[in-house]
């Protein structure tokens, strides 16, 4: 398709059924062919901590949460691409989630 | 997750983390309007997660880069944001001790040191409490300012406090389940 197209740097890679570092971009990085990885714009990565909301919203709960992150964010990083939450809230999604209704997409300003 | 305020909360220190955490966006799931507990709105009510996004944003906005100014190991987040030239524009302080609605309610105190104006202004998030839900009556403002069921319009007076500078220092309380965007 990237050749089609004639342009690079143009998929999210993501896989989202395990957490990093099982499922990854530094498992991506470390497994795809170096031509995959041209078309590769950016990382992605899903999370819903889910839980109570006494555990929610616990100020060293989230930063514990992200810092699962931590090292996968990093490796993409070091390749030079950007790495985004692809998917997020804070519940699991119901069976009328991500399959059938499109994201809404809410870009941090920065 | 129920649309609880402690949710909201949640959203905006999730959102903030995430940012320090080099992050570059944060994409927020939505299901079915109307039925989908952890949207930012519902067809007819709002969602309180809107309102810790929007706290989120009031620090961000405009800013080239933040921080986050603890370790996050405890119950008490604040962030920095900063202008492109490198100064400081707004810190954002939360309180993330669970409030339940009902007796004594605790607080923090936080200091900011090193400033050279006289006085800060804040906006204050706040709710009853953790289980505070807009589309089940209850209240959930930010600035004095709440946005309308249906619509997202906001509505209210923005409603700055003032806090007085001395030697640089100032103190701001900063209430269990609570979180206070400082304008500097």
């Amino acid at each position: 398709m990237g050749t089609a197209v004639g342009r690079k740097n143009i998929i999210q890679a993501g896989n989202s059924n395990d957490a990093p570092p099982t499922w990854g971009a530094e498992e991506l990085i470390a497994t795809q062919n170096s031509t995959v990885k041209e078309y590769v714009k950016n990382y992605a990565h899903h999370n819903y901590p889910g839980g109570s909301v006494t555990s929610l919203m616990s100020h060293s709960g989230i930063s514990s949460n992200l810092r699962r992150f931590d090292a996968d964010i990093a490796a993409a990083l070091r390749t030079g691409k950007q790495y985004v939450f692809g998917e997020t809230n804070s519940g699991k999604p119901g069976p009328a989630g991500p399959r059938t209704t499109g994201p809404l997409l809410t870009r941090s300003v920065l | 997750m129920s649309p609880t305020f402690g949710a909201a909360l949640w959203t905006m220190d999730y959102s903030l983390r995430a940012t320090y955490s080099n992050m570059s966006r944060t994409y927020f799931h939505h299901g079915t309007v109307g039925n989908c507990q952890y949207c930012f709105w519902g067809r007819y009510s709002m969602g309180a997660p809107y309102y810790g996004a929007t706290a989120a944003v009031a620090l961000m906005a405009g800013a080239s880069h933040l921080t986050a100014l603890d370790t996050g190991r405890t119950a008490y987040g604040a962030y920095a944001a900063f202008g492109s030239g490198g100064a400081p524009l707004r810190v954002l302080l939360y309180n993330s001790d669970y409030y339940a609605g009902t007796g004594a309610r605790s607080s923090q105190s936080f200091v900011l040191t090193g400033l050279n104006v006289s006085s800060v202004k804040a906006k204050r998030l706040t709710a009853a409490g953790a289980m505070a839900r807009q589309d089940q009556g209850g209240t959930i403002t930010f600035g004095g300012q709440i946005f309308g069921n249906g619509t997202c319009v906001v509505s209210g007076a923005e409603t700055f406090e003032t806090a007085v500078v001395a030697d640089g220092s100032v103190t701001l309380s900063v209430k269990a389940t609570e979180a206070l965007l400082v304008y500097l």
